[in-house]
């Protein structure tokens, strides 16, 4: 009782500023994002319309985590940002490493950059931000 | 027992963490996958099963067959469209080699899988060759070296985006041989306009 207790404690003190919840939010975030687009990617080099749905759900307790629109709107810009970034190196690096013949040695890390851009742009993303500014709406009114 | 000073904010922070950590190990999973793919496409084996010439008057009849094989543990390729360009040396003496241009070999549209392990025999193929390339001196070749350039589609998780064909190069006279893999080319197909293919 008294570890759940001491656990609950440090919780709450991690997550006791804004700043500090951002700190802790934006990371989990990216991840989530990056992991949820990478699953899909790595098995079908496409997202289904159930990946997005997932994207969009993070999206929406990601924004009512956050509460307030401002600082949810600059957490999905950097999270988004961060994301594409990860996905891109996380996609093209087994490429560049292995000693692929000519030319899909120099095709498939262009390949995987049309590739994470056309999954993540332009809906998708206008899509999650809405979703965001809904779920901060909704942390606003019931948190 | 956290709930009992904390709040539900903080809680769904603590299930958004948990949401995130069971989709980071259903990411590594695929990632895993994803890591031996690459290996897997550059280590497909093709190779000259059986090469047979039978000779009628100034004519050979030239019977191949390849074999295509996927040695690495990787699950998910299959071979589709499988084709072959082939030239013939005609060996005349030490110094003197006669390399005739010998087009495309005519396949039928086949598909495979190509799982860990298993071999993908691919049908025979026939072509004639003439049996002396100088019809003038009659000086028959000494040896005939066949110079064969085979390639396929490779379908893999890629599918909806590329198309991955592998091309080999394969030298024999009449024995098996290993080919080697000397390009990798991508066809994309629905992602605009991206990288097109090239040759190797």
């Amino acid at each position: 009782m008294e570890e759940a207790r001491t656990t609950a404690t440090r919780i709450n003190q991690l997550l006791a500023t804004e700043n500090r919840r951002s700190a802790v939010l934006i990371p989990l975030w990216t991840l989530a994002m990056t992991a949820t687009f990478a699953q899909a990617l790595f098995q079908r080099a496409s997202m289904s319309y159930f990946d997005y749905g997932l994207v969009a759900a993070i999206c929406f307790v990601a924004g009512i985590i956050v509460i307030d629109l401002g600082r949810a709107l600059l957490s999905y810009i950097a999270t988004m940002a961060i994301t594409t970034f990860l996905l891109i190196t996380l996609l093209s690096y087994p490429a560049t490493t292995t000693n692929l013949p000519s030319p899909g040695n120099l095709l498939f890390s262009s390949l995987w950059i049309i590739v994470v851009f056309t999954t993540i742009f332009p809906l998708p993303l206008i899509a999650c931000l809405v979703a965001t500014v809904i779920g901060a709406m909704v942390g606003e009114k019931y948190f | 027992m956290l709930p009992i000073k904390t709040s539900k904010r903080n809680l769904l922070t603590i299930g958004f963490a948990a949401f995130t950590l069971a989709m980071l190990i259903v990411a590594a999973f695929g990632a895993v996958n994803y890591n031996r793919f690459y290996p897997a496409i550059t280590q497909i084996q093709t190779r000259i099963l059986t090469l047979q010439t039978i000779s009628l008057n100034n004519i050979i009849e030239v019977k191949v067959a390849f074999a295509v094989k996927n040695p690495t543990d990787y699950q998910g390729l299959s071979l589709s469209h499988f084709g072959s360009t082939y030239s013939v040396v005609y060996v005349m003496s030490p110094t003197n080699n006669i390399t005739a241009l010998g087009g495309n070999l005519a396949y039928p549209s086949m598909t495979g899988a190509l799982n860990p392990g298993t071999t993908f025999n691919v049908a025979l193929a026939t072509f004639n060759i003439t049996a002396n390339p100088t019809q003038m001196t009659s000086q028959t070749p000494t040896m005939i070296v066949f110079n064969f350039q085979p390639s396929f589609i490779l379908s893999t998780f890629l599918n909806k985006v590329s198309e991955v064909i592998p091309s080999y190069d394969c030298t024999s006279s009449g024995d098996p041989a290993v080919c080697d893999q000397t390009g990798l080319t991508l066809i994309t197909s629905s992602v605009g306009g991206g990288p097109g293919g090239g040759g190797g």
